[in-house]
């Protein structure tokens, strides 16, 4: 809201300069985002009375005027079309700063001669003065501007750019601001006059009002004057509409939209003559229902909207914009306004649905209070009879089905206390509401509050207690620390283990990402068919409208960003959970660690080769967190799709799946444009977890016997399964695959693996030919159940 | 808070409270410290104000209270929150808000 301090004066008396009032405004909660101050570069600009116009005698489009600045005289030059003599016109002496009328620049006005002539300075039209955009020609002043002084005494303001939170639709209201003053300087308001004169037959013989769907309409209030003179509001009324940000259009709009600045109440004028039966029906639109708006577009309106109607037809869109069949003309004679009390969400989806979000559908769907309606029309009817001659019929026509009565609400010191920590004489309470416009009465030990009928916000004790707050300011409540004791927690094992895997994954050398949970259904299914997600209703793009049921479509989007940019390998991971819907329950949000992993392994240096990442260091990465995090994992062999068949693996704790990884399918590579070989991998982190601590394992005094086995068997033979017999036998304590060979003189489809075998007992010394015989065991037992045989 | 904001934004700076609007405090507070690009003179950085928004607070709803179970009647509470994001756009200097979705690797590696 702009707020012009010049109109705001005619309220208030304001006492403080205009930055520290705008400061205990922000302070209060009303914040002043900006200062405008017309008029401050004004130097040596003054009002000059035209005494003298002559031709230019070298040019048919320039003349010479002569303007008195109050004692002395100039002569400039100009082709401005609008002078006449005895007009009061701004003057700019040489030395100016002023806005170039044709490219908008700013520019010091400098002395020139023009066809011969010198000017020495210059009149100005309203946009040379920074005042609006008119550059039509020169800005005429009121004829009783005084000659010789400063236009900005005479033009000059400073205007606040209010920012205004939902909860408070009075501050949209320069009556609403200058209580806010009035609470804030002790100043006391003086409110516009409301009377007005009345003539005869009363409102009641000509308009009848009808409220069908109450529920989105809590009261419908109307006036009728007759005989408005349609026209040119007087000076004063469009300078305050311009101030606001508003453009005058003629003396009956004008006046509504002065009142609605004023006092906040959005109003509309109907022509009376063109609305049938003189009869006002406020309904719910039908579907499909038409209306041209006063915009000239027709719309199609449907039940979710409300109109104002005539028995025949809709004739306004309750709250956001009037009918065009209705609209005041002017041939204009009988006006009907409205001042009305719509639903705010109703006003608010319809404003929306139709993008028409105007001055007046801002103020409704903020829910402005309905007792605002009598107080517009009293203003309106003052303002219409002074400046267009207006009849004000006698009465209003007033429908008023959701009144409410008003509860005082009670509050106490203590009340006071309970929420801020300190006390606070009642006296200075009461003192704080009086100034704000509320009734108070004190009952005993507590005050009875009625707040003013324009704050609809003031409901809860705990509404009541931020009003002596802010009017004392926050800055003067004493601050403390907490006190007393804060009950201890333990610590939440999956986040403790999401932590320490994070931990793990940079140790290991990578770097962490956070991807979207937010996605799209399209990109959710590029990796590969996932689980069914859960689609948000009210999606603000379609790219974030579904809950990601997998990780991976996020990783390999991320990876492949990133390769665009980076010559070296790209190691990442992300910690982060997935959505799953369950049938009678809320979803299922399990925490995840994927990884993915591509290009060469380390930067290229003189240690030596520098090979891609493949399956290995995926699992290396598996078994590091394995190992760290005390739990025991296995891999088998994996078929998801998604992976490279052959390269990929199930990773099981005690039996059960809980992660995957491997080299990603070329084809889905292919759909992130990903070249070259790429490892992801993820686990489930609750089957992480893992709570038990470490227990002592007595160290053996004896020492260990080493022997290796090499064995040949068929390619498909997976060496983790020989791996895994051989770590059954007894006294073996490790089994690690230290090579794998293929090639002559081995068959084809025979593969050697060569394990590293160690043995120990907790009680003596094994001799070598005790660890032979187990050995030996095992290899026969791998014979039977693998084929396998003794390499030579 | 005052002394959050000091821990986070420095001793030196001047911290203030504000009435502002938050629909699950009443009352409601918005928490700022002076700006310290300018010193608190007004610059681009602070939007010409001199201070810059960091926390929004207050004490909890009456509403939010009832519907978590807890009797308002009985208990009150103080609640506190900033944007993470917001807190690093401010410390790091960081120009563009959504530096922080984008997951390039060449700014993420900055804070490693």
């Amino acid at each position: 809201m702009k707020v012009s301090l010049n109109w705001l004066r005619e309220y208030v008396r304001l006492t403080l300069p205009a930055e520290e009032l705008a400061h205990k405004l922000t302070m209060a909660g009303d914040e002043v985002e900006s200062i405008q101050r017309i008029g401050s570069d004004w130097d040596g600009v003054v009002v000059a009375e035209v005494v003298r116009i002559d031709p230019h005698p070298n040019a048919d489009r320039l003349v010479l005027v002569t303007v008195d600045l109050g004692g002395r005289q100039q002569t400039i030059v100009t082709g401005a079309p609008n002078l006449a003599v005895g007009q009061r016109v701004p003057f700019a002496p040489v030395g100016t700063p002023l806005i170039d009328g044709a490219t908008g620049e700013r520019k010091t006005l400098k002395l020139a001669k023009i066809r011969g002539i010198e000017s020495a300075g210059m009149v100005c039209s309203a946009k040379e003065l920074g005042l609006g955009d008119d550059h039509s020609g020169i800005l005429i002043l009121p004829a009783d501007a005084p000659v010789g002084a400063p236009l900005a005494d005479v033009l000059g303001d400073t205007i606040f750019d209010l920012k205004t939170t939902p909860n408070r639709p009075d501050l949209l209201s320069m009556l609403g601001v200058a209580w806010e003053v009035s609470a804030l300087t002790g100043q006391p308001v003086q409110p516009p006059p409301f009377d007005h004169p009345v003539s005869q037959p009363p409102i009641a013989e000509r308009v009848t009002v009808r409220i069908e769907d109450p529920d989105l309409c809590g009261r419908y209030s109307a006036a009728l004057v007759r005989g408005v003179r349609i026209g040119q509001s007087p000076e004063w009324l469009q300078k305050r509409l311009q101030a606001a940000g508003m453009r005058p259009i003629n003396t009956v709009v004008d006046v509504t939209n002065y009142v609605m600045l004023e006092l906040g109440q959005p109003m509309h004028a109907f022509d009376a003559a063109t609305i049938a039966h003189n009869t006002i029906v406020v309904r719910r639109a039908r579907d499909g229902e038409r209306l041209t708006t006063l915009d000239g577009v027709a719309r199609e309106l449907d039940r979710s909207m409300l109109v104002i109607a005539d028995p025949d037809r809709a004739i306004a869109l309750a709250g956001v914009m009037g009918g065009i069949d209705t609209e005041v003309t002017e041939q204009t004679t009988d006006v009907l306004l409205e001042s009305a009390n719509f639903h705010n969400y109703t006003i608010r989806r319809t404003a929306n649905r139709l993008r028409m979000r105007s001055e007046a559908s801002l103020r409704f769907e903020k829910g402005i209070s309905p007792e605002l309606t009598i107080p517009a029309l009293q203003r309106a009817c003052r303002l219409l009879a002074e400046i267009a001659g207006g009849q004000i019929a006698a009465g209003f026509v007033d429908e008023y089905p959701g009144r409410a009565p008003v509860e005082p609400r009670p509050l106490t010191s203590a009340d006071v206390e309970r929420v801020l920590g300190i006390t606070w004489p009642l006296e200075r309470i009461e003192s704080i509401f009086r100034s704000l416009g509320a009734e108070v009465r004190r009952d005993g030990e507590r005050l009875l509050i009625t707040p003013p009928y324009w704050r609809r916000d003031l409901n809860l004790t705990e509404d009541l207690v931020e009003e002596i707050a802010r009017i004392i300011g926050y800055d003067e409540l004493p601050a403390t620390h907490l006190r007393g004791e804060i009950p201890a927690t333990p610590p939440d094992p999956l986040l403790v283990t999401s932590e320490r895997l994070r931990d793990l994954m940079v140790a290991a050398g990578l770097q962490e990402v956070i991807t979207y949970p937010l996605v799209s259904r399209e990109f959710l299914n590029r990796a590969g068919p996932a689980p069914e997600p859960i689609a948000l209703l009210n999606p603000m793009t379609m790219d974030q409208s579904v809950l990601r049921t997998s990780l991976r479509p996020s990783l390999l989007k991320t990876l492949a960003e990133n390769v665009r940019r980076q010559e070296d390998g790209l190691a990442i991971f992300e910690v982060g959970s997935i959505y799953l819907p369950r049938e009678s329950d809320l979803p299922d949000e399990p925490p995840l660690l994927a990884f993915a992993l591509t290009g060469p392994r380390g930067r290229s240096s003189w240690l030596g080769t520098n090979e891609p990442y493949d399956f290995f260091d995926g699992k290396g990465i598996v078994e590091a967190i394995a190992e760290r995090l005390r739990v025991a994992l296995d891999f088998t062999r994996s078929t998801d799709p998604f992976y490279h068949p052959g390269r990929a693996a199930e990773v099981r704790r005690e039996g059960d799946v809980i992660g995957t990884l491997g080299e990603v399918a070329p084809d889905i590579c292919a759909a992130f444009d990903l070249a070259g070989r790429v490892v992801y991998g993820e686990l489930y982190v609750r089957a992480l977890v893992n709570e038990t601590l470490p227990v002592y394992q007595p160290v053996s005094r004896y020492p260990d016997v080493v022997q290796d086995v090499a064995l040949v068997v068929d390619e498909a033979v997976e060496a983790e399964k020989i791996r895994a017999a051989l770590a059954s036998g007894r006294f073996v304590q490790e089994v690690r695959l230290f090579d794998v060979y293929r090639g002559e003189p081995l068959p084809a489809g025979k593969k050697s693996l060569a394990f590293t075998l160690r043995f120990r007992a907790p009680d003596r010394t094994l001799t070598e030919d005790e660890v032979s015989r187990i050995r030996n065991g095992l290899v026969e037992r791998l014979a039977r159940q693998f084929g396998a045989s003794l390499r030579g | 808070m005052y002394t959050f904001a000091k821990r986070i934004f420095g001793e030196r700076r001047r911290v203030r409270f504000r009435c502002d609007y938050f629909p699950f405090v009443e009352p409601g507070v918005d928490v700022g410290v002076d700006c310290w690009v300018c010193e608190g003179a007004g610059c681009s950085f602070c939007k010409r104000s001199g201070w810059i928004e960091v926390m929004g607070a207050g004490m909890v709803h009456p509403r939010v209270l009832e519907y978590a179970g807890i009797d308002p009647k009985r208990y009150t509470g103080f609640a506190f929150g900033g944007g993470v994001e917001r807190f690093n756009l401010l410390l790091h200097r960081i120009d563009d808000i959504r530096l922080f979705y984008g997951n390039d690797i060449r700014f993420l590696r900055q804070f490693a």
